[in-house]
Parts: C-alpha cells; sequence; structure tokens
C-alpha cells in the first residue's frame, strides 16, 4: 500500500507512539484525580506532553498548551472567545468548514473574505491589509488542506498586532512541518490536530493560547478548585474539563519528540522534494491540471489535480483499489475550491509525511498514467 | 523530618514548579493540597524539605512563579503558613 493522506491523518508513526500508548494505557490513570500512583503518572505523562509541545513552539510556559480531541475542538474554543454574534469577521479564501462551521453557528456574523489571486502571498496580504480596520477577528489558516499554499500568516498576525485585533490561525497543516514560533507569530490563539504532522494519534490536538480570555465550551471537573461552581480562570484547567486522553497525549508526545529530533525544516524539506516531483510527473500527463500551492517556497507537501472527463472520486476510487491512498472531493473546505474554481468537480489530493519516498510517488505516476489513459 | 508545601493553583503549575526545584537540585514532591489547607477544593502543592525552602523560594521567584501559599508542617500536627515577602 501507498499511503498518501498525511494531510488527513498520518498513518505511518514513529513505532514510540504506539509503545508509549500502551504503556500509558497499562499504567496509568487520571491526572489531578488523586495522589496515588497511577494518578501520578498520568499526571507526569500529559506534563511532559505539555513540555514537549511549548519546546517545540517556543512557548515559555506550558500551562497555556491546552489538550483538545482535534484541531476542530481547538479553533472552536478559539473563535468562540473571539467571535460573537454582530461581529465582523476577516479570514482567508482557504478555510476550511472547521473555521467556517463554528463562524456560522455562532450566526450573525459577516464573514468577509481577503479575496485575491491564486497562490500570491503578496496580493493575499494586501486584501488582509485593506480590509482589516474595523474587523473584530482575523481568523486565518497557516497552510491550505487543498492546495498546500502557504500563507502569510506572520505578516497579518502584525497587521492585527498593530490594531489589536484577536488573531486565530489554524495550523492544522503546519503544525510539526513548518517552523513555528508561537510568541513570533504573535497570534492569540494556534489550533493544532495531534495526528497530521506531529505525528501523534488521532483524538488528540493542541490549542496555543496567550493572554486573551478564553470562554469554555465544556464544564465539568478539572480537579482543582471543586468547591466552585465555575470553572478555574486559569489555563489549562479552564479548557480541560473531564478526564484527558492520556494514552493519546503519552503517544502524542512520542510523535512531538520525533518532529523535534528530526526537525521541522528536514520533514518539509522531504516532503517538497515529493511534491516537486510530482507536480513535475503530472505535468507530462496529458488532460491533467495541477493545483499546487504556486512557487516552492510558498507551499507544502500537498498536490492538487484533476483530470479532464474523470471524475475524481471515481480516480480516487481506482487509485483505492491499486492500493494507493488520497483524498478526492472537496476536502471539507469549499471556500478554496470555490478560489480555485475547482468547487464543481473537487480535486483529488496528494499529501505526503516523511514516510514517504520517492519511489512511491514514481509508481504512483505509473499506475495513474494507465489508470488515465 | 520538617517540610514544607508550596501550594500551586494548578495540577500544571506544580510541575512546573517541582520542575524548577528541581533544576536547582532541590528534591521535590507533587501532592494533593491537605484538605484543611484547600481554597475552593481540591488542588495540587509541591513539598520540599523545609531546609531548602529558601532556595525553591529563590529558584521559583527567578523562574517567574510570583505568588503561591507556603506552609511548614508543624511537629505536633497542624501547618504554620510561612509570612513574609515570599515571592
Amino acid at each position: 500500500m501507498i499511503y498518501f493522506d498525511s494531510a488527513a491523518t498520518t498513518l505511518q508513526k514513529p513505532p514510540s507512539v504506539a509503545r508509549a500508548m500502551v504503556r500509558t494505557m497499562k499504567a496509568c490513570a487520571s491526572p489531578g484525580r488523586g495522589g496515588h500512583p497511577p494518578a501520578n503518572r498520568a499526571a507526569e505523562a500529559v506534563y511532559r506532553c505539555r513540555q514537549e509541545a511549548a519546546g517545540l513552539f517556543g512557548m515559555d510556559d506550558p500551562q497555556r498548551v491546552v489538550f483538545t480531541s482535534s484541531a476542530t475542538h481547538a479553533l472552536n474554543l478559539a473563535i468562540k472567545s473571539v467571535a460573537a454574534p454582530g461581529d465582523r469577521v476577516l479570514v482567508s479564501g482557504y478555510e476550511h468548514n472547521a473555521v467556517l462551521r463554528p463562524l456560522a453557528a455562532i450566526g450573525n456574523i459577516r464573514v468577509e473574505q481577503a479575496a485575491a489571486p491564486l497562490f500570491d502571498r503578496a496580493a493575499l496580504l494586501e486584501s488582509f491589509l485593506r480590509r482589516i480596520d474595523g474587523v473584530s477577528a482575523v481568523i486565518c489558516t497557516h497552510v491550505s488542506n487543498v492546495f498546500g499554499f502557504i500563507l502569510p500568516v506572520e505578516e497579518i498576525g502584525a497587521l492585527c498586532r498593530e490594531r489589536q485585533i484577536p488573531f486565530v490561525v489554524d495550523a492544522a497543516q503546519s503544525a510539526g512541518l513548518l517552523p513555528l514560533s508561537f510568541p513570533r507569530l504573535g497570534a492569540d490563539f494556534v489550533a493544532m490536530p495531534g495526528h497530521k504532522s506531529l505525528y501523534g494519534p488521532q483524538g488528540t490536538g493542541l490549542l496555543l493560547c496567550g493572554e486573551r480570555p478564553v470562554r469554555t465550551l465544556l464544564e465539568g471537573g478539572t480537579g482543582s478548585l471543586s468547591a466552585l461552581s465555575e470553572m478555574p480562570d486559569f489555563l489549562p484547567d479552564r479548557l480541560e474539563a473531564g478526564t484527558h486522553n492520556v494514552p493519546g497525549i503519552a503517544g502524542l508526545r512520542e510523535g512531538i519528540r520525533f518532529v523535534r529530533a528530526r526537525g521541522p525544516e528536514h520533514i518539509l524539506r522531504h516532503e517538497r522534494q515529493l511534491a516537486g516531483q510530482l507536480v513535475g510527473a503530472l505535468s507530462q500527463l496529458p488532460g491533467v491540471t495541477v493545483c499546487s500551492g504556486g512557487p516552492e517556497e510558498s507551499r507544502s507537501g500537498v498536490v492538487s489535480f484533476c483530470v479532464r472527463d474523470t471524475d475524481c472520486e471515481t480516480l480516487g476510487d481506482l487509485l483505492a483499489g491499486e492500493g494507493i491512498c488520497v483524498r478526492a472531493g472537496l476536502h471539507c473546505a469549499p471556500a478554496a475550491h470555490r478560489s480555485a474554481g475547482t468547487l464543481e468537480t473537487g480535486t483529488v489530493r496528494v499529501s505526503f509525511s516523511i514516510f514517504n519516498t520517492p519511489a512511491q510517488v514514481r509508481q504512483f505516476c505509473t499506475v495513474l498514467r494507465r489508470l488515465i489513459r | 523530618m520538617k517540610y514544607s508545601i508550596i501550594i500551586s493553583r494548578s495540577l500544571t503549575q506544580a510541575h512546573q514548579m517541582a520542575d524548577v526545584c528541581r533544576r536547582a537540585g532541590i528534591s521535590a514532591q507533587l501532592v494533593r493540597t491537605p484538605a484543611v489547607l484547600r481554597q475552593g477544593g481540591c488542588g495540587s502543592a509541591v513539598r520540599v524539605d523545609g531546609r531548602d525552602l529558601p532556595q525553591a523560594r529563590m529558584a521559583l521567584s527567578r523562574a517567574g512563579i510570583t505568588s503561591a501559599r507556603i506552609y511548614t508542617a508543624q511537629p505536633g500536627g497542624g501547618w504554620q503558613e510561612v509570612s513574609g515577602d515570599l515571592f
């Protein structure tokens, strides 16, 4: 099998991830829910992951690393902390439904889109600048999950900071892949999954928090200030009601350790090389249109393409039948497809991880050539 | 043995405090906050040898942890709050 769907979930993980999860399942209880050894071991496992994540993202204070069940969960926490009915919120044209649906659910929010020609970072930044004054919040993805286009989030963050506008970054496709410093980014919140480029298990996610107040989505036990009926006002407890996913978090720690040991820059370079190889090969195939994030420096390891007169879902199924796993359709990001003019057709998306090889890309191209002949 | 506990606001902060103490060469253990010392319900604390308390306070202060309640266990039972400009 060739697995090219890492923008959804990295399937291959470092072996240490599963080992840590099994060890934790057998030895750990709930952090903060007792002073006995299994509870203490759980607390230790959770804290060490928090510390590891803080280290990866350049944060001094692990208390500002909040565990969530996914990037979607993290984005919901962040978005519902900065946006309220009646607000004007500015987003990019590459947003995922994990951003757009929470905004729609709040209701009575004017969502404005910073429109710009596809994969043009300078024009996109200019568009944000034109529209930013007077908005209540800016929410922006770091990397498009459809096209691998890297958005200028540091520059957008600077615009927000100058105006003291809350800024939320969706790092679902960048965390672990692009060097990401929370202090340098200057965002109020950065949301990410554990199960993509951090190589952790499904059911894990992180929300990196700045100084802005946060609203709870869930209320419940935290093991702290139990006599009070309100949630604690400090992090991470305020946003972590209920029992933690301790095995998942222990696995995530190992994933993050793997990323730190390899270095995000090295992983990005590897994925870019594969993406470049694929784009080069696809552009030789008749009827294939490649939609990938512009020049190499503005794209990650994600490549989308369409084949003339071929339904993308059918092609995805045919590839699956050949033992090749890709993602076809709209990738939960209709706004991005609308921006690219592929809303009606969707695309086939190939996305890499550190475990993919040039030989796999060659095999993919051989199979694809045969299928579309 | 005379020992002191430094009460943290959260389990995460207790871990952070214990790490700071250990890095300063002080043996530190995470404990549950004794019921009589709780303010607002369950919580976590860091236990250190009473002789290490001044050094622990200094290390925590240097690490930017500037507020915490501190108690020293009394020989006959009970706790005495450590007063003074702690952090």
